[in-house]
């Protein structure tokens, strides 16, 4: 029997989420090929002023790195599960909108034209196309959907969705044309990757992505309202068209910020919401906090495994989010047969 | 000469790419009338609900609630005196009635949307008003077509309106559920709530409802009360024969039914 959430109720769910959450920050950064002396570290940290190899690893490539992670895996989670609800499709993700397709295309090009190459402050030629182009496309999308008080939906998903297929067209074509070296580059861009080498390319994140994240939090009491269709939620005092507009530019946002600088990483938006449906019932105030926590976690796990699975080499984050997420969602699915979820 | 709630002033409409076209419609709400808004399918009946509900604009005309312009107000301060029920309602979230019917209360509330004492008091009332209580564990999509009826009233009576919208609350429930429905409605005129509800049912429509608006081919065919409209010489132009009129047993009102034409 579940009764009305209080304020107590949710605080209580999202703080188990939390707990799991600290653990992940707390412990990942330690995990890695190299071995770090804890002791060392924390001596280090509390008395030295020259720090000794191992404090230098943890702080200025793990800290990064395992914050990266956290972000890039919170804001696609959380954005993934405001979509899903927005466009009233539980398959809906970050990418649904084509903003990928538009920041792959720039990537490409970047690393097809090395002669642009140049640095930004801390971000590369690549991350800035990526940027572009997924910002570009955002843009595009929008106008096109926009009307005079209303957004379509349908005409923001069939963009998308077109806009995605064309970027395909595109990225094929400047894959055909890539040399081998420059083919290498490109795959491994696709597949994604928190590899960050500092706090500088974090910086350069956090304009696009806090204003973002916090216009999504925003939006939070009007959702389980859109679960029910526009019109009752209009009926019950929900400016569904603000609502929907906040959504589109504050998931785009996010999601151009986080694939300028880690990829196109799948499957964390798509999962990640769901699952925590699945353990946490339906009132948005409970979920998009706890979908936001658990995505990042469930990134840091996998970033963790990526790089030390084949350690000294590295594998791509995306495979591991794909393989460790997807029997843990069937095997939810079937423990939940009888929810008629 | 009572005051009017809602007051719609020859409003037009049209959807693009479309030649069908809402014509000077008007329709006034008062308190404690129960009006029901009629007409054959295309008429135009849930569109000019929509437009009373200030959900889509109309090209010309004005609608004012409490005397005020629609579209001055914020959904918000609309959604505190005026409620609106669609037509469907469907959800692939789990809500139990309780989270539905709390959810009316979205108007009033500030921040995170937390239910006060009061308010859950007034979730209360509303469940205990539908008969509903005994639902309120369950989960919307599992109820039956009238329990669900039921409990999307009460959500929108969660909102303590003094309008309520309804658009066919009661297609697809059989007659038990519909005589419960209305007499629902018939109760809550008690207090002081003006409601305009679309039906297609001309019965229901006789039995219940204390005015009627007629229309057809988005135009208002006639707005007076309910036994000036139900009634051979303003229905047989819209309906033609295929239907005829008969006497409800304990009163002197008409009632409608479809006519057996000769080919059956």
């Amino acid at each position: 029997m579940r009764s009305l959430p209080t304020k107590r109720h949710c605080l209580l769910s999202c703080t188990k989420y939390l707990i799991v959450t600290l653990l992940v920050l707390c412990i990942t950064p330690w995990i890695g090929s190299e071995k770090l002396d804890a002791e060392q570290v924390l001596s280090d940290l509390t008395h030295s002023a020259e720090y000794h190899i191992d404090t230098k690893i943890l702080i200025d490539q793990r800290l990064p790195r395992t914050i990266l992670a956290f972000l890039v895996g919170a804001s696609l989670a959380l954005t993934g599960s405001v979509f899903q609800v927005i466009l009233r499709n539980p398959l809906a993700t970050p990418y649904t909108l084509g903003v990928t397709g538009g920041g792959t295309v720039g990537a490409y090009l970047a690393i097809t034209f090395s002669s642009l190459s140049f640095r930004l402050g801390p971000l590369t030629s690549t991350q800035c196309f990526a940027l572009l182009g997924s910002s570009l496309t955002l843009f595009f999308i929008y106008s096109l959907a926009k009307r005079k008080t209303t957004t379509s939906i349908f005409t923001l998903l069939l963009t998308g969705v077109t806009i995605g297929i064309f970027c395909s067209a595109i990225i094929l074509l400047l894959s055909y044309f890539a040399s081998p070296n420059k083919l290498v580059a490109m795959n491994r861009w696709t597949m994604g990757g928190v590899d960050v080498i500092g706090y500088g390319e974090l910086s350069a994140l956090l304009p696009l992505l806090i204003p973002g994240l916090v216009l999504l939090f925003m939006q939070t009491p009007s959702l389980n309202h859109i679960a029910l269709g526009q019109e009752m939620a209009m009926g019950h005092g929900v400016d569904v068209h603000t609502l929907q507009r906040n959504v589109f530019i504050a998931g785009g946002l996010t999601t151009a910020a986080v694939v300028s600088l880690a990829g196109p990483i799948g499957f964390v938006g798509l999962i990640i919401p769901h699952i925590v449906r699945q353990l946490s019932g339906f009132d948005h105030r409970i979920i998009l906090p706890s979908t936001f926590l658990l995505g990042g976690a469930f990134l840091v796990v996998c970033d963790t495994i990526a790089r030390t699975i084949l350690a000294p080499t590295e594998m791509p984050v995306g495979i591991i989010t794909a393989v460790t997420g997807s029997p843990f969602f069937i095997h939810l699915l079937l423990k939940n047969k009888q929810a008629n979820y | 000469m009572t005051l009017s709630y809602l007051h719609v002033d020859q409003v037009d409409f049209s959807y693009s790419h479309s030649d069908w076209q809402l014509e000077h419609v008007s329709l006034n709400l008062s308190p404690g009338k129960l009006v029901g808004i009629i007409g054959p399918n295309g008429a135009g009946k849930s569109t000019l609900l929509k437009i009373s509900a200030g959900l889509i604009q109309p090209s010309k005309g004005t609608v004012s609630l409490h005397g005020t312009l629609i579209n001055q107000f914020s959904r918000k301060v609309i959604a505190k005196s005026l409620a609106y029920l669609p037509q469907q309602v469907n959800s692939n979230y789990e809500y139990t009635v309780e989270e539905i019917v709390s959810m009316g209360r979205f108007a009033h509330l500030k921040g995170a949307c937390f239910l006060e004492k009061s308010d859950l008091m007034i979730v209360q009332d509303c469940l205990e008003q539908t008969q509903t209580t005994d639902l309120r564990h369950r989960y919307l999509n599992e109820l039956s077509g009238g329990q669900k009826q039921r409990v999307l009233l009460a959500s929108v009576l969660a909102q303590t309106p003094k309008v309520l919208l309804l658009d066919e609350p009661t297609t697809g429930l059989d007659m038990y559920h519909q005589s419960i429905f209305f007499n629902l409605l018939k109760s809550l005129q008690n207090n002081d709530i003006a409601i305009g509800i679309v039906t297609h049912d001309l019965n229901l429509a006789a039995i219940y409802c204390d005015e009627l608006v007629l229309l057809d081919q988005g135009k208002v065919i006639i707005q007076n009360k309910t036994d000036q409209v139900i009634c051979p010489e303003v229905l047989e132009p819209i309906y033609q024969d295929k239907i005829i009129f008969s006497q409800y047993p304990s009163s002197n009102k008409f009632v409608v039914l479809p006519a057996i034409t000769e080919n059956n």
